[in-house]
């Protein structure tokens, strides 16, 4: 341990001086853990042992949530402009009642189903049938589907659902972002679209609207009595790739 | 209706958790042992230990350079400025203590004097240890957690120029008593 406190260059006596008082205090700590390190008497052994097994799930949880909150404004830190652009990206407003789902591990995988036309020599099957591809569909998504191919690096880190919709977010250790989001047909949104590069493109009879702005991929399309929005802080061709692998959860 | 909350958030470094777990499962005994010593119930011994959890987390990067012994003195140290500061706000003897005497730029000149050479480290300990607490507060802030003034400061809650004369103050009074042993 140095002494980092020095405003300005120490002299050698208070170099002395702090090393001194370093050691002073040292052990003067050592005393006092040898003091609490000794057995104490039984009655007092047992209540330390009481409280520590009752206040173990409290002092873990706290431990873990001031962890998950130092992650976080790392994060924000670190990958705040481009996490500001893209928040002010886009501007959503949704109806009241949203159940916000943190970040964990827990994710399920979820087979999913494609509508097909199976043309036979007599007939043709027509129906949703479940395809080789499964998505790793994060607790707390409601939505009737889920993009199978997620750029691998990507993490979840926020669950947002409500009567509006669906929202997820994953973040990647060089900031970049991605949200993928799925609204009823009530839900009104704003998206900045200012000097965006526009285009069209489509993906299994789905026309999809496709704005690149500033390094952010929006695309937007219609599914059922859903719409689908979808950014991405990377490529057209990236977020192109996920939009294809969009496949409805077969529940 | 509602503007909708866009957050990044992330899953905290696991090695980081599992890390103060272990520190915890390792230590809680002996934390909950000191904060016990410290306080009244074991309630308050309970949120010594909460707060002392949030400081250690604070310093994980620090913590994983320490060797045990090291690590021993640090968490005991936390526990200790824990149970300082939770007393502290209790009692709201913050503008009585700390600004009474104190709220003025520090004296001239520096308060360090030789005799800090010809004690022994046994001596400035013994020393140490009959300051009042808030003083020993300081000091282990200071010299021991490495704290620069400006963050000493921010966590009593005083002006920086208040802790810079209490600290002054602190010095002085240690060197005049070490002088005081070496005339003896």
């Amino acid at each position: 341990m140095s002494n980092s406190n020095a405003d300005k260059p120490l002299t050698p006596l208070e170099n002395y001086e702090a090393a001194a008082l370093k050691l002073a205090i040292y052990n003067q700590l050592m005393r006092e853990r040898d003091e609490a390190l000794k057995p104490s008497d039984a009655e007092t052994e047992a209540r330390v042992k009481e409280i520590t097994a009752r206040a173990m799930p409290k002092h873990m949880a706290l431990i873990k949530r001031v962890l998950r909150k130092q992650a976080i404004l790392k994060r924000l830190r670190g990958g705040m402009p481009r996490a500001l652009k893209l928040a002010a990206c886009v501007v959503l407003i949704l109806n009241l009642g949203l159940t916000i789902t943190l970040a964990a591990s827990s994710a399920a995988r979820a087979y999913m189903a494609e509508f097909l036309l199976k043309p036979n020599e007599k007939y043709t099957e027509i129906g949703f049938y479940e395809t080789d591809a499964n998505a790793v569909v994060p607790d707390g998504w409601t939505g009737a589907c889920f993009p199978t191919y997620i750029p691998e690096g990507f993490e979840v880190a926020q669950v947002v659902s409500g009567d509006g919709g669906d929202v997820v977010t994953y973040i990647n250790n060089n900031n970049r972002m991605f949200m993928f989001e799925m609204f009823s047909m009530n839900t009104r949104m704003n998206l900045d679209t200012e000097q965006a590069k526009t285009s069209f493109i489509n993906i299994r009879g789905s026309e999809i609207i496709v704005f690149d702005k500033e390094g952010i991929v929006s695309m937007i399309w219609q599914f059922g009595d859903k719409f689908i929005v979808m950014h991405l802080s990377g490529t057209v061709d990236e977020a192109t790739a996920i939009a294809e692998s969009v496949r409805v959860i077969k529940y | 209706m509602q503007f909708f909350p866009i957050a990044i958030l992330l899953i905290a470094d696991s090695s980081d958790m599992e890390f103060m777990q272990r520190l915890y499962i390792e230590y809680s005994g002996m934390m909950f042992k000191m904060a016990r010593s410290l306080c009244a119930s074991d309630m308050d011994a309970e949120d010594i230990v909460s707060d002392a959890c949030v400081a250690l987390i604070c310093k994980i990067s620090d913590l994983r350079e320490f060797e045990r012994n090291v690590l021993e003195g640090y968490v005991i140290s936390i526990v200790k400025n824990a149970a300082y500061m939770r007393w502290r706000k209790r009692k709201r003897q913050r503008e009585v203590e700390l600004n009474d005497d104190c709220a003025q730029a520090p004296p001239e000149g520096d308060p360090l004097s030789a005799s800090i050479y010809n004690c022994s480290i046994e001596q400035l300990t013994a020393r140490l240890k009959t300051l009042p607490e808030i003083d020993q507060a300081i000091v282990r802030l200071k010299y021991f957690e490495d704290m620069t003034n400006k963050q000493i400061a921010d966590e009593l809650g005083i002006k920086e120029v208040t802790l810079r004369s209490r600290l002054f103050r602190i010095r002085a009074k240690l060197y005049k008593q070490l002088s005081e042993d070496e005339d003896e």
